[in-house]
């Protein structure tokens, strides 16, 4: 924590300087050219590789850049930090030129060396990037050709090999490569980029501070300042909205539909909604007594009903899926037919699998075991409590006992990493074009994501092979063929696909809605002062 | 004698009439809180058809499971608690309701009965209170009787706990260990019963050091009384009177100490209802749903006020510069 503060005069002299301009600026808190947005809470971390966590990225996508980039619209790859990249016909090696005379925000020129050292900070044990890690695994080596030209090795094949070498994050080594320990290095908390803004100041818990990166290549932004205010209760940061004192937040449902509709909001005000690839689900552990039957995770998705909770709890905001890819991606199964809610059918199948009242007490039961089962959610998560209660409810009238079990998030996670847990409840971020071996793979039911223990023969076959189908159409078949094993077994309840509900203030213009999200590099200030 | 003293701490405690009501006030959402399923039901308390006589809420009757009496179709003679919905049933036709003939106290997000809701979180607290009182009253008033009576080391080891007990931030304290445990209504009790004990074995302590002292204790150990017989029998009885009127603030603060355990969400698992559990929940609505924050806020205001008025009566009744005229 403390790392940030050098003790070094002359730097500390600079940091001194830039509170007085901080607070000269958080005194004039409207400054047109400055763009305040929404953060729910300090980003633990602001070091691109060592970091998980969504609200990082938030922040480091304006900051650090990475070879390739996706196109706003068409989510093509498009040249970012590499002007072009060949691949060799083998699919094993990408040779990526990179552009020249980039600089980092300290004014010293990105090279080579910098993509060779943020591989093997990725690639070494002692780094702290596990889930990072995963993507990694078959590159053999990445080798400097000279100071702008770098290749990357594969040992296999990997459909996803550009994407994933192109978005690697790279950091700056002369920064980072100085001795001392990477995991707490002091930069963690004051990040050096290529980006459009460049990293200012961190007042943990209140904001964080960027402004335009003036060496940036690329076309100056009309926002000069982006100001991210950390405030963790959403009811306040709608007002500080309502207020002007944020220009961009991201609100719920419930706000969406209640809060956000009157004549002043809608004037001041766009309201935009889309659909970043997202998924929310409710995994039953296959490794319970009770899960262990398909039939009986069927019966639960007959149970759960998906349209009047989306139409009732979450306002008609949201799509039903029944698959683990983006809904709007071609491995996408629009063909599979979403289980329906039907209490009589998932009674019928539950007893298939032996689970009836025996003893009259009102609850199933089979082989003298009651069926009751803990569903475990994270107090933070709002979503899953009210989903739960509701739950609870309807699985008592066919006689199922459920209890809820709250916990703090850290101990949520500990207890999802361990598979500690019956029933559980989450969502996933995913990327425009993915991988189902994460999550799905039998070799990740132990350490990887794959928390409810799915084992399916086919589905790792499938997986494995189209890891090295280049062949779009014929992928995506592969994956339909994935998409339907995967529903029959539902290993998951698929829930919703969320969309993002964003409040942005009028006072910007050109604010559109791309199919990666929004892109405020574009936006203009409508009143110049 | 003993009946006397009770008697003339009645009679002090009834003359002041803002102790009285809140007593009444007291007993009266004690009733509540005992009686909440009576009050608030998604069964009939009869339901006569067809010559058949049903007591839904007292008997499970196998030939009315599953099947919703409140419904059109199921006539016949039914009478209904107050309140026609159980504090878990959820309607997500009506959320975010205001209060209305339907729901008196409105509905939640998920279309839960706020007034059902409310009834239950009564017992829930109310439950947490006195449970977690009777813990560390029992814990105060072994440690303090052991302190004061035999006074010397095991006085200078009780004495040291107590303040070490008393650096603590006990909420914090609180806090921590539920996050260590995981929430649940038992380990919210039983944390306040094990932190709270201090004040009452200060009180005790002292109650103990000035009998002691008496003539008939010393009486009583010079017949040859063992010192059971003598805390349990002589000096106990008449060191509860401060101990009664410490418990009662005592279940004032657990009440409170509990709503903000549940409004940080620390406190009983969902569905189940207390009052901080719902202003936790009505966060999200605050501006547009007054209700949701107005209802349950009141209700832990009348109640800790209550509690708190009738601990004052009775101090003020027991205080001995009163009893004398």
């Amino acid at each position: 924590m403390h790392q940030g503060y050098s003790v070094n005069f002359i730097k500390s002299l600079i940091i001194t300087s830039m509170f007085f301009l901080g607070c000269s600026a958080s005194v004039t808190d409207n400054d047109p050219y400055t763009l305040y947005m929404h953060l729910s809470s300090d980003p633990g971390t602001l070091n691109p590789i060592t970091s998980s966590e969504a609200i990082t990225s938030t922040i480091n996508e304006n900051i650090y850049e990475t070879l390739v980039d996706r196109d706003f619209d068409t989510l093509e790859i498009v040249p970012q930090l590499a002007v072009k990249w060949k691949i060799s016909d083998d699919k094993l090696r990408y040779i990526f030129y990179l552009r020249k005379g980039v600089l980092w925000s300290d004014g010293v020129e990105f090279t080579a060396d910098d993509v060779v050292y943020s591989y093997r900070v990725i690639k070494d044990p002692s780094t702290a990037c596990a889930p990072l890690k995963v993507y990694y695994i078959d590159i053999r080596d990445v080798r400097k050709i000279d100071r702008y030209t770098v290749e990357f090795i594969y040992t296999k094949p990997y459909f996803l090999g550009l994407n994933y070498c192109g978005s690697m994050p790279i950091i700056p080594k002369h920064i980072f490569d100085d001795g001392t320990d990477f995991n707490t290095h002091k930069n963690n908390r004051h990040p050096v980029g290529t980006g459009a803004y460049i990293f200012k100041r961190w007042d943990t818990g209140k904001r964080i501070v960027l402004s335009a990166n003036p060496r940036y290549r690329g076309k100056k932004p009309d926002i000069r300042n982006v100001v991210f205010k950390i405030v963790s209760e959403p009811s306040v940061a709608l007002q500080m909205l309502k207020k002007g004192e944020l220009d961009v937040m991201s609100v719920r449902p419930i706000e969406w539909v209640r809060q956000t509709n009157s004549e002043s909001f809608i004037k001041n005000f766009y309201k935009l909604e889309y659909y970043i690839p997202n998924y929310s689900w409710i995994g039953w552990n296959s490794r319970t007594e009770y899960f262990k039957d398909k039939r009986v995770r069927k019966a639960m998705t007959h149970l759960i009903n998906r349209d009047a909770i989306r139409e009732k709890l979450l306002f008609g905001l949201g799509k039903l899926v029944t698959g683990t890819f983006y809904i709007y991606s071609r491995a996408y199964n629009p063909d599979i037919k979403s289980i329906e809610y039907d209490p009589e059918k998932a009674k019928r199948l539950l007893s298939e699998a032996g689970w009836r009242d025996t003893d009259g007490d009102g609850i199933l039961d089979r082989n003298g075991k009651k069926f009751s089962f803990t569903f475990t959610i994270a107090s933070e998560k709002k979503f899953s409590e009210r989903l739960t209660s509701i739950l609870k409810e309807d699985l008592a009238r066919v006689g199922i006992e459920m209890n809820i079990n709250r916990y703090e998030w850290a101990v949520f996670a500990d207890r999802l990493h361990k598979r500690n847990f019956e029933a559980i409840t989450l969502s996933w971020l995913l990327s425009y074009s993915d991988d189902p071996y994460q999550l799905w793979h039998s070799s990740q039911v132990d350490a990887g994501s794959n928390f409810c223990n799915f084992k399916n023969r086919e589905a790792d076959r499938i997986i494995e092979k189209a890891r090295v189908e280049f062949n779009d159409r014929k992928r995506n078949k592969i994956y339909h063929r994935f998409g339907e094993i995967l529903y029959d077994e539902q290993p998951y309840t698929f829930l919703f696909c969320s969309p993002s509900l964003v409040a942005v203030n009028k006072r910007f213009t050109n604010v559109k809605v791309h199919l990666r999200g929004l892109n405020y590099l574009e936006w203009m200030i409508r009143d110049k002062k | 004698m003993k009946s006397g003293y009770w008697y003339r701490v009645w009679r002090e405690f009834k003359k002041n009439r803002l102790s009285v009501a809140a007593g009444i006030v007291v007993v009266f959402l004690f009733f509540i809180a005992i009686l909440a399923p009576l009050l608030s039901n998604d069964k009939p308390y009869v339901y006569i058809k067809e010559n058949q006589i049903y007591f839904p809420i007292f008997y499970s009757h196998r030939d009315l499971d599953g099947i919703d009496l409140r419904k059109a179709g199921h006539d016949g003679f039914k009478i209904f608690p107050p309140i026609k919905y159980s504090y878990s049933e959820y309607d997500l036709d009506s959320i975010v309701l205001p209060p209305s003939s339907k729901h008196i106290l409105g509905t939640d997000e998920q279309g839960r009965d706020i007034a059902a809701r409310l009834i239950y979180g009564a017992r829930v607290s109310i439950f947490i209170g006195f449970i977690a009182v009777a813990i560390y009253v029992s814990i105060g008033i072994m440690m303090g009787a052991a302190a004061g009576y035999y006074g010397g080391i095991v006085d200078l080891i009780i004495s040291r706990l107590i303040e070490l007990m008393l650096c603590f931030p006990t909420f914090f304290l609180i806090l921590t260990i539920l996050a260590l445990w995981g929430p649940s209504l038992v380990s919210v009790m039983v944390v306040i019963g094990l932190t709270g004990w201090t004040g009452i074995a200060r009180i005790v302590r002292g109650e103990f050091l000035r009998l002691r002292e008496m003539d008939y204790i010393s009486a009583a150990k010079a017949i040859g009384v063992n010192d059971a017989m003598i805390i349990l029998k002589h000096m106990l009885p008449n060191s509860l009177a401060p101990v009664l009127v410490s418990a009662t603030f005592g279940i004032a603060s657990t009440i409170l100490i509990e709503s903000s355990l549940s409004f940080l969400g620390f406190g009983v698992q969902p569905p189940t209802p207390s009052w901080g559990e719902l202003l936790n929940q009505s966060r999200d609505f605050m501006d547009f749903a007054w209700w949701l924050t107005i209802i349950p806020g009141f209700a832990i205001f009348i109640t800790i006020t209550s509690y708190n008025l009738v601990g004052e009566g009775l101090q003020d009744a027991i205080d001995p510069k009163s009893m004398k005229k």
